[in-house]
């Protein structure tokens, strides 16, 4: 392992469905709107509730702790919420019995308030969310993913988001019309609403988006022979603006050093895939240029890459453009001369500086010195 | 050879007989029969009575030859409303069985069943205010008008 220097991005969510491009206001008044509709039981669920008895003791406070909270981990996130103002007994079950609830809120509040905007919430169990919380990779690739595509509620990395078919996403209006799925499908199929939706920037048509892979398994479902591709903007159409306001930045939570890690950069990496863009062409404009022209920019694959810290260490050891030095350290860094996160230094770990003998083998040998220093004087004064 | 059939007792003493490969959908009895062999008499169920033992078969019946649960992505993936249709109509019960149910799955260690169960509970609270839940489930209000207030604040994150 080796030491280098890396940054953090100052603003993860800068690029994809962020919450702090949309007006402090209209976000509150809409995630209020998007929270009164999910209290209505008709828009979730088809299913009557069950009969109660009118006098009937309620069996609530017969259930275990353990089913208690196996229950919880099939609700969502605003569900709990609503439960915890239910009585005394079911808010200390929540609080107390379902960590994730906790956690989620504590080191993951910004990509909760995004799922809000996304109006969709609802759809996720804490169960779902937990689990890719606390898991680091993307099902695409072995590297860290510091994102979560939402339609799908999958940890991904940022190649993977943009370049794989698994994450394609498209206007719910296209989607159903490609496939002609019937209305009632509806509710089979997670809907994001973007952002734009409250920037007011683009038609309505692209304020709600669905994940095309889900929307092809219920086509197929239906037993229906898959539609012909050509000239489908569902398949070719671009893309790349879609599947970033579909996706939120999402720390992962290492449950064995209690951290919740957003994902960190090789500075080296980054330096080095700028001086070399400086040479070949002018900034793209447009993700779709970006594309076009990174993929034969040299390190294009390394300067996108996030990683977790004890990867980093590892990376720094075979990194060619590792940055040990750096006289702008604390500073910020910067693509496109844009800043974009804080500088810091990733430290070799310390029992690994003595040579690899580690602690315990520093502390013989000093002991040893002690021992040989006792025994001069020892036989000085004989 | 190990019997095809095996009888067990609720705890209001009615005797049920059941296939071998039904029973062993739970795993409590599956590994009884592992430890103690094969037996003629009838298996006492302590925890349950005669009209949820009698619920908890029709379910292993249907679920029989159901495949282990692997426990992959997508398995996990599936949304809470998720639900077999035939499992859907199975849990119309009324909610003192739906909870015996659940209750007879846990002791029984019937994963499938219990999962069913607990989805069904949380469908009940999906999509319902406060008050809505306290009638369904028949549960007091026990907090201070400032206690709800407080829990109130402490939900709004996008208020903070």
């Amino acid at each position: 392992m080796a030491s280098g220097l890396a940054y953090r991005l100052d603003r993860p969510s800068r690029n994809f469905l962020d919450i702090h491009s949309a007006p402090r206001k209209r976000f509150e008044s809409a995630v209020r709107l998007y929270r009164a509709r999910c209290q209505k039981p008709q828009r979730l669920h088809c299913q009557p509730p069950l009969p109660l008895h009118q006098h009937a003791q309620s069996k609530w406070s017969s259930l275990p702790l353990e089913i208690v909270r196996m229950i919880f981990l099939n609700l969502d996130m605003i569900a709990l919420g609503t439960l915890r103002l239910v009585n005394t007994t079911i808010h200390h079950q929540v609080d107390a019995a379902l960590f994730e609830y906790r956690l989620l809120r504590d080191h993951a509040a910004e990509t909760l308030q995004a799922l809000d905007l996304a109006q969709c919430t609802h759809y996720f169990s804490i169960e779902q969310l937990y689990h890719e919380f606390s898991h680091p990779r993307p099902r695409t690739c072995a590297n860290f993913g510091p994102y979560l595509y939402l339609p799908t509620l999958s940890r991904v990395c940022f190649p993977c988001l943009m370049q794989h078919g698994r994450y394609r996403v498209a206007s719910l209006e296209d989607v159903l019309q490609f496939y002609r799925l019937p209305l009632e499908d509806w509710c089979h199929l997670p809907v994001i609403y973007t952002a734009f939706d409250l920037l007011g920037k683009y038609p309505m048509s692209e304020r709600m988006l669905v994940d095309v892979t889900q929307a092809e398994a219920l086509h197929k479902q239906h037993g229906s022979p898959p539609p012909p591709r050509e000239g489908s903007t569902v398949y070719y159409g671009s893309t790349f603006h879609c599947r970033r306001a579909s996706t939120v930045a999402f720390p992962y939570w290492d449950p064995h050093v209690r951290v919740a890690e957003p994902g960190a950069y090789c500075l080296g990496c980054t330096v080095f895939w700028e001086r070399s863009r400086l040479k070949r062409r002018v900034d793209p404009r447009t993700w779709e240029q970006y594309y076009a022209w990174a993929a034969k920019s040299p390190g294009h694959g390394a300067v996108d890459r996030a990683f977790r810290l004890p990867e980093l260490r590892q990376h720094f050891r075979t990194c060619p453009h590792v940055v040990r030095r750096f006289a702008h350290e604390d500073e910020v860094a910067r693509r496109f001369n844009v800043p974009i996160g804080r500088v810091f230094r990733v430290p070799t770990p310390r029992r690994r500086r003595h040579g690899g003998g580690g602690e315990g083998r520093a502390a013989l040998r000093r002991l040893s010195v002690a021992w040989l220093l006792l025994n001069v004087i020892l036989r000085g004064g004989s | 050879m190990s019997a095809t059939m095996l009888t067990f007792q609720s705890n209001d003493g009615v005797d049920i007989t059941i296939a071998r490969d039904v029973a062993e959908r739970s795993v409590l009895i599956k590994n009884m029969l592992e430890d103690l062999g094969d037996t003629d008499e009838a298996i006492p169920i302590p925890n349950v009575n005669e009209a949820v033992l009698r619920k908890v078969i029709e379910w292993c019946e249907h679920h029989k030859g159901d495949p282990p649960s692997t426990g992959d992505d997508d398995d996990s993936r599936r949304k809470t409303t998720d639900i077999d249709e035939w499992d859907q109509k199975f849990m119309q019960v009324d909610q003192e069985m739906l909870f015996e149910i659940i209750l007879a799955a846990n002791y029984l260690d019937i994963k499938g069943l219990l999962d069913v169960g607990c989805k069904t509970v949380a469908n009940m609270i999906k999509g319902k205010s406060p008050e809505e839940i306290r009638k369904t489930f028949n549960i007091q209000n026990d907090f201070t008008p400032e206690e709800e207030d407080q829990i109130r604040r402490e939900n709004e994150w996008a208020e903070e």
